[in-house]
């Protein structure tokens, strides 16, 4: 087992969110555990509020966790300091919804994409404008891009530069909170296209955190279903779209819209 | 709504929208097209550029608002012609005779004012109600959308509503004064799926008891399969193919939208089919076919060069110059696959 | 897969350009802009421009009315010194001392900005009613109190007047750190293994001297009326250094014999203020829009 997660718990302090008013004291993870293997896609899924993205961040080391672990082969990631957590950083990565806001507007796109070189790996600029080359290549941007700044492309170009970016650190583990939510559905098939390709070239493992059911069919191998901060129900993809033995699963199989107007079914 | 003259509730013609882009005057929608009966449920589809939200905010008015400028064409609403700047007439009137329900509830309620305030204000401005009166529609309007204990809600703050709840509330404003024309902005893209199924469900209430027209904007084709009787399909600022739902899922005319059906993702699927490139600036658009690009039936002498125009066949119409001789697939055809 | 280049217009453009073209196109600000840089370039040419010394006495001309072409070129005051070389070398102390007022309030503000808005938690409390504390006394009176305490003089009424100018300072500062705290860009950057003061001082600080450029042009307007009030109160600059706030002061001593003597200073100052507000203006537009960029939905 590559990535695991074990009865992790969350609670935010009282936020003050606007948009929520609802469950401002809930807790935001409750005992979720969750296992991940190499080479293999594991979809995250659930509605706003979910937790789903706190999971995310938690397995990115971005928060930690109040109780539970998340163990990466089979060592405790949860909880690192310092140089330590500085190398196991390398091994698990993250790409956001937004890809154009994940890049400092200010610098451009090579200097975004060898910053974790130069961070991890001290290279040297030469060093690095020959590493950003090849990652702009391998995710199909053209290399004169490296000199441009991040509101001159598109989103689809820029969710790219943020995979070339997670690239250069030869990850284990991606965590993708929604990556592709924010595209225009003719190009979010570039994207997926692309993160299944890596994936079959570099053996890399996804959380893929979505809250669109058709791309988790068609993309991942498995499905945990998120509600409330619980898990609600996981399996694999057929187990869990053909034969779906929780309630809320159910209704939310039974929201999405059928892409076959009812006349032609 | 006043007695209209047979004829479509909805007619735009050669609609042209420009806005300052480098500071130059640019269409973003150029010559655009488009019908609504009484009682029909036009879905608009497009993604990023093609014009369609644009083109809404144009048939409320509010294009000036947005800083931009109607360059040419006509909109009408129930024969009425709708003044350049949507001035306030007696004839037609926005608000009354025709609504708009936006993408973020939260942002197009006024945070400051209580919601039964809000809804209550349209029905006191357009029908003349006393404050009272107003107040108990408001509270009935709130109860049809299905917010439950609508007499308190009625005083809640919209920070108090969720996004759903919100949703409704806006729908119940923008039908106070039972509009014979309601346009949705991408209405259900910030929700959840399953409000968003919810939501659906209403609007299809809404309007078979109202016998309200609705034209629904949204980038998902899906939704359009489930809501809408007739479908417009938009690209770069061009409407590309306007046809009912069924014939357009069972044999699309365009390229365009035999991508958009080919490119949803199923089960199965090694790979995914996508539209290569991306959608062009409005600065950029070619003077022959916008889609040429990411076309792969295009063919260079025919495309490119001079402006493609709008062909009409059995009350169908398509922006294509090979929609002759080209036999696409449809939605069937690829749940086959 | 088709990857178009950007649009060749905006091609490779840093940020900088980006605003300084845009900058370049609103006049107003341009002009502001030159006239400050003539300003600066006179003032520091003082010692070659300067027709006499500034403090020679000739008590035999005094109140000279001002006359192009003759000796003097703008008069003389109640001691016979030359007005307009006074006006070269007192610009220099005016400069001088707004800049050193200037820079204390950021090396003291900017930073503590920077740690309030990162850190948050107790440090921002903590900082926040520090400067609160600076920022509700109001400015001359702190420099009248250190004055008294340590004596007259330029240079430590200018620091005095910078600590007073810091909560300004601190307060942008803090208002952008926050904001881009939580931008994806900083918890990307937390994520790929930035270090806290790389996050700071590369990610961060860059992305907030739009609205501290402003603040400081801003600032730098009020401590040139820091300094004419104080020289004006003769706690600042001692004669016989002319600085324009002292030449206001003995021009308004002699403003019913000689009203010319403070125009020339009053004048130097109206403009240098004006220019400093309005180059700055100049900035938050130029780079302010640039940030909001986005294409048609």
């Amino acid at each position: 087992m590559l990535l695991r997660g074990d009865g992790i718990h969350k609670t935010f302090a009282r936020q003050r969110r606007l948009f929520r008013s609802d469950n401002e004291s809930a807790p935001a993870l409750t005992n979720v555990s969750f296992s991940l293997r190499e080479n293999e896609t594991l979809a995250v899924v659930g509605e706003s509020g979910a937790g789903k993205s706190t999971l995310g961040r938690v397995v990115a080391q971005l928060i930690e966790p109040d109780a539970g672990q998340v163990m990466l082969d089979d060592r405790d990631i949860s909880r690192l300091r310092g140089q330590e957590q500085l190398t196991f950083r390398k091994s698990v990565q993250m790409i956001f919804q937004d890809a154009h806001s994940s890049l400092d507007p200010r610098r451009t796109i090579g200097d975004s994409i060898s910053e974790p070189m130069l961070i991890h790996f001290g290279a040297s600029r030469a060093e690095r404008r020959t590493a950003v080359r090849d990652l702009l290549g391998r995710v199909g941007l053209d290399a004169g891009m490296a000199d441009t700044l991040p509101r001159q492309l598109s989103g689809g170009q820029l969710q790219r530069v943020a995979i070339a970016r997670a690239l250069s650190m030869d990850p284990r583990v991606i965590v993708c909170d929604e990556p592709v939510s924010a595209l225009d559905v003719s190009v979010q098939a570039q994207v997926l296209n692309l993160l299944k390709d890596l994936q079959a070239e570099r053996g890399m493992s996804y959380l893929f955190i979505t809250h669109d059911l058709s791309v988790v069919e068609a993309f991942a191998s498995r499905v945990m279903v998120m509600r409330s901060g619980q898990v609600i129900e996981s399996g694999s993809v057929d187990e869990i779209f053909d034969s779906p033995t929780h309630d809320y699963t159910k209704s939310l199989l039974a929201s999405i819209p059928n892409p076959v107007p009812k006349s032609l079914r | 709504m006043p007695n209209a003259p047979s004829g479509p509730i909805l007619e735009v013609r050669d609609l042209t929208v420009e806005f300052k882009i480098d500071g130059q005057w640019t269409p973003v929608v150029s010559h655009v097209n488009l019908e609504v009966d009484s009682g029909e449920i036009l879905g608009v589809v497009g993604e990023s550029g093609s014009g369609k939200s644009v083109t809404a905010y144009a048939i409320m008015g509010l294009t000036s608002h947005q800083g931009g400028r109607l360059a040419g064409g006509t909109i009408r609403i129930a024969g009425h012609d709708i003044d350049r700047q949507g001035k306030r007439s007696d004839s037609i009137r926005r608000g009354r005779d025709f609504a708009m329900v936006f993408q973020k509830p939260m942002s197009s309620l006024n945070p400051a004012y209580k919601v039964g305030e809000q809804i209550a204000e349209g029905l006191r401005v357009h029908l003349g109600l006393s404050r009272r009166d107003a107040w108990d529609r408001a509270i009935g309007l709130l109860d049809r959308v299905q917010i439950p204990r609508a007499s308190e809600r009625v005083h809640d703050y919209p920070h108090q509503f969720s996004g759903g709840m919100l949703q409704r509330a806006m729908i119940a404003s923008a039908i106070s004064c039972s509009p014979g024309l309601l346009i949705a902005d991408e209405a259900t893209t910030a929700l959840d799926v399953t409000v968003q199924a919810e939501i659906l469900d209403l609007l299809r209430d809404v309007q078979s008891e109202l016998g309200m027209a609705v034209v629904f904007i949204t980038h998902d084709l899906s939704v359009v399969a489930e809501l809408c009787t007739r479908v417009a399909v938009m690209y770069s600022g061009q409407m590309v193919e306007t046809a009912d739902v069924s014939s357009l899922f069972r044999r699309p005319l365009h390229p365009y939208t035999e991508g958009l059906m080919m490119t949803r993702p199923s089960r199965g699927d090694h790979r995914f089919a996508t539209i290569p490139g991306n959608v062009p600036m409005p600065t950029e658009w070619p003077t022959g076919c916008r889609f040429y690009d990411r076309c792969s039936y295009g063919i260079a002498d025919v495309c490119c060069g001079a402006p493609i125009e709008e062909s009409e066949r059995a009350k169908r119409t398509v922006r294509c110059c090979r929609s002759e001789s080209l036999t696409l697939q449809g939605i069937i055809d690829r749940k086959a696959q | 897969m088709s990857n178009r280049l950007p649009n060749p217009r905006s091609k490779q453009r840093a940020p900088w350009g980006d605003g300084l073209r845009r900058f370049l196109t609103d006049r107003v600000a341009t002009c502001a802009a030159i006239t400050l840089i003539l300003v600066i370039v006179v003032v520091l040419l003082a010692n070659v421009l300067a027709p006499q010394d500034p403090d020679l006495q000739d008590l035999n001309n005094k109140y000279a009315s001002p006359a192009l072409g003759s000796e003097h070129l703008l008069g003389t005051d109640r001691f016979g010194r030359d007005l307009f070389s006074r006006l070269l070398y007192g610009g220099r102390s005016t400069i001088l001392a707004t800049l050193l007022a200037t820079t204390v309030g950021i090396v003291i503000g900017v930073p503590a900005g920077l740690l309030a808005g990162y850190f948050g938690r107790w440090i921002d409390p903590f900082l926040s009613r520090i400067f609160d504390g600076i920022f509700a006394v109001p400015s001359l009176i702190v420099a009248i109190a250190v004055i008294a305490l340590v004596g007259p003089g330029l240079v430590t009424a200018m620091i005095a007047v910078g600590v007073v100018f810091s909560p300004g300072f601190f307060r942008v500062t803090r208002a952008a750190t926050r904001t881009l705290r939580h931008e994806a860009f900083i918890e990307s950057s937390v994520c790929i293994g930035c270090s806290v003061w790389r996050i700071v001082g590369i990610h961060i600080l860059p992305n907030a001297l739009p609205p501290l450029i402003v603040q400081t042009t801003v600032t730098m307007g009020h401590a040139v009326m820091a300094e004419a009030s104080l020289s004006f109160l003769g706690l600042g600059t001692q004669p016989p250094t002319a600085s324009w706030g002292s030449m206001l002061s003995t021009g308004f001593a002699d403003a019913v014999v000689a009203p010319h003597l403070m125009l020339a200073p009053g004048i130097a100052i109206t403009v240098v203020v004006l220019a400093l507000t309005q180059a700055g203006e100049g900035v938050r537009r130029a780079t302010g829009r640039g940030l909001a960029d986005e294409g048609q939905g």
